[in-house]
């Protein structure tokens, strides 16, 4: 077992045998690395509000706002219920059966 | 404005054609395509929906907006009872057990989904050779690629196998295959169509999207599937857009259009499309547009801000495929094992390698130093767009560096894959409406607007017929 202090592998890390780093991948990392954030500039992330004055940026301002969810809009917390033939294919769906069971892979060792 | 579908419905209402010659039709075309565009065909349902069509029409009965219309949707999308393999030996024989939000709509408005089509696996790629069903062949030249992801569902829709097709565009998977293949393709402002049943890849930028022949047809099919849904909370309201944009005269004068200096001024854009491109903006200056060239980010910083943040979203989105609910399972000495060794097997190379690289920059260390900065970034890439969109009312831009290249000639490239998508990760990543236009260029060019100013998109797109 891996200690939350302990670095652990790529491979272990994805779950895919022999994984490793990609040269291609690692290249586009390494530009990010090398990217100065312009924090003050031109190209600074625009504050909150900043553009309120301009009516032009009506449709920006709503946007920024868009994926945001108010509290009363959250979707209610109850359980759906899904038909017989979801039911169903999520049953077909499963890898393994035996005997009318559904049969799981092996149970965590550790 | 010319609309396929409104032909099709006219020549079935009048009896010119009936529903099943015609869905048949498509299929047997679709069948016998050497462009490998299908991965499963749903002959028996779309032929018993086409028969069900002739019976109403025959009675007189009220058509639905999209009644009879065959159309194909990219192998990433749920419909119940069908297959959904996302391209990958993972989900081959996977069922989906119900239908996505977007392709639901299209079918309560009559349309017969007909195909599921060939597509980079789980959206990964740019050429759609990365594919356990065989690469797609472009439309226009069986040796070239179609693009990627949505490549299987651009050649349908430009051979006419297909009336329309809904593609899914991340990164530019719907716009770049519309370009290689010359038909209109739009990926919508993030959030206007729920993402719903769409198989995830990276959640923050993906985005269903029509692929079509006619401007018209997007038009119609936008306004069919968007709207908000309590199963996508990132989903947005959006207003009808009526058919009436296209009847107006557009406003050329006072437009303003803005376009990437760095873009054109990327070493590896094509120089016939560089030519092209520029005449182009000459023309829309010879009509009383105003043009003005941008500063924006350089290529290279768009693509690795894009990557690094799709890579570490499709490293959590494809976590859960490890054969315990569903898809392929290797069993092995361990439960440890066996997961490794089920996604080893059936995980492509290149998907192998953004779910890996998704987990490298998201571990302690690579985390602060490549995935917040690329946060940031992607906050000033957003920041930069909305000072842009002050100045101008539309940004245009050519869809990708090169023209399609050969089969065959780019899969051990990854990173000239990844720096194909130059010009449209960039949108992506501020969420924007973007339609690709088979105009301009050989490859078409892309015309992006404010978020929720799709109509301005197709306006323009109309008008550019009008001038080009």
């Amino acid at each position: 077992m891996y200690a939350m202090d302990k670095i652990m592998p790529l491979d272990l890390l994805s779950s895919i045998k022999g994984a490793g780093s990609s040269g291609a991948v690692n290249e586009l990392f390494e530009v990010i690395k090398r990217a100065v954030p312009d924090k003050k500039g031109d190209n600074a992330p625009e504050e909150k509000g900043e553009h309120e004055a301009d009516p032009q940026m009506a449709p920006a301002k709503d946007a920024d706002m868009d994926h945001a969810v108010f509290v009363e809009s959250l979707r209610e917390d109850t359980i759906v219920r899904c038909g017989d033939m979801e039911k169903e294919l999520i049953k077909k769906n499963f890898p393994k059966q035996k005997n009318g069971f559904l049969v799981v892979q092996k149970v965590m060792e550790d | 404005m010319e609309s396929e579908i409104r032909n099709i419905q006219q020549d079935l209402q009048s009896g010119r054609i009936t529903c099943a010659g015609l869905v048949g039709g498509k299929l047997r075309e679709l069948e016998d395509s050497p462009h490998n565009t299908a991965n499963f065909l749903l002959t028996e349902t779309a032929m018993e929906k086409a028969e069900e069509v002739d019976r109403k029409m025959k009675a007189g009965g009220e058509p639905g907006l999209l009644e009879g219309i065959p159309f194909g949707l990219k192998d990433v999308y749920l419909l119940q009872g069908s297959p959904a393999s996302a391209s990958s030996d993972f989900l081959k024989g996977y069922i989906s057990p119900y239908t996505a939000t977007a392709i639901q709509k299209l079918i309560d408005a009559g349309a017969i989904p007909l195909v599921k089509e060939n597509c980079d696996s789980f959206g990964h790629g740019s050429s759609n050779e990365n594919t356990v069903f065989g690469p797609v062949r472009n439309a226009l030249d069986r040796e070239l690629v179609p693009g990627g992801s949505s490549g299987g569902s651009a050649v349908n829709v430009a051979r006419g196998y297909t009336v329309f097709s809904i593609g899914a565009d991340t990164g530019g998977s719907i716009r770049q295959p519309a370009g290689y293949n010359r038909v209109y393709g739009l990926k919508p402002t993030y959030g206007r169509i729920s993402r719903y049943g769409l198989m995830a890849y990276a959640s923050s930028t993906d985005c269903v999207g029509p692929i079509s022949r006619s401007l018209e047809d997007i038009r119609i099919l936008l306004n069919i599937m968007s709207g908000k849904d309590g199963r996508d909370q990132t989903t947005i309201a959006s207003a009808s857009i009526p058919w009436e944009i296209f009847k107006e005269k557009f406003p050329a004068n006072g437009l303003r259009i803005g376009y990437y200096r760095s873009f054109l001024e990327d070493e590896n854009l094509d120089p016939r499309i560089r030519e092209d491109f520029m005449a182009l903006v000459d023309i829309l200056g010879q009509n009383g547009i105003r043009v003005k060239a941008l500063d924006f980010f350089d290529t290279e910083l768009l693509v690795s801000t894009y990557y690094v943040i799709a890579m570490a979203e499709t490293a959590s989105n494809l976590a859960r495929l490890d054969g315990t609910g569903y898809g392929e399972r290797m069993e092995a000495g361990t439960l440890k094992e066996g997961y490794a060794l089920t996604r080893s097997t059936n995980f492509t190379e290149e998907t192998k390698r953004r779910i890996v690289g998704g987990n490298q920059v998201l571990s302690r260390g690579h985390s602060e130093e490549i995935y917040q900065k690329a946060g940031i970034l992607r906050d000033q890439i957003t920041g930069s767009f909305n000072r842009e969109f002050r100045e101008v009312d539309l940004i245009i831009s050519p869809v990708s560096p090169v023209t399609p290249p050969k089969i065959g000639s780019t899969m051990d490239q990854p990173l000239e894959m990844y720096l194909s998508d130059a010009y449209t990760v960039g949108f992506s990543l501020g969420g924007l409406p973007t339609l690709t236009s088979p105009a301009g260029t050989e490859t078409g060019i892309q015309i992006t607007a404010h978020k929720n100013q799709e109509p301005t998109i197709l306006k323009f797109a109309k008008y550019l017929t009008e001038i080009v």
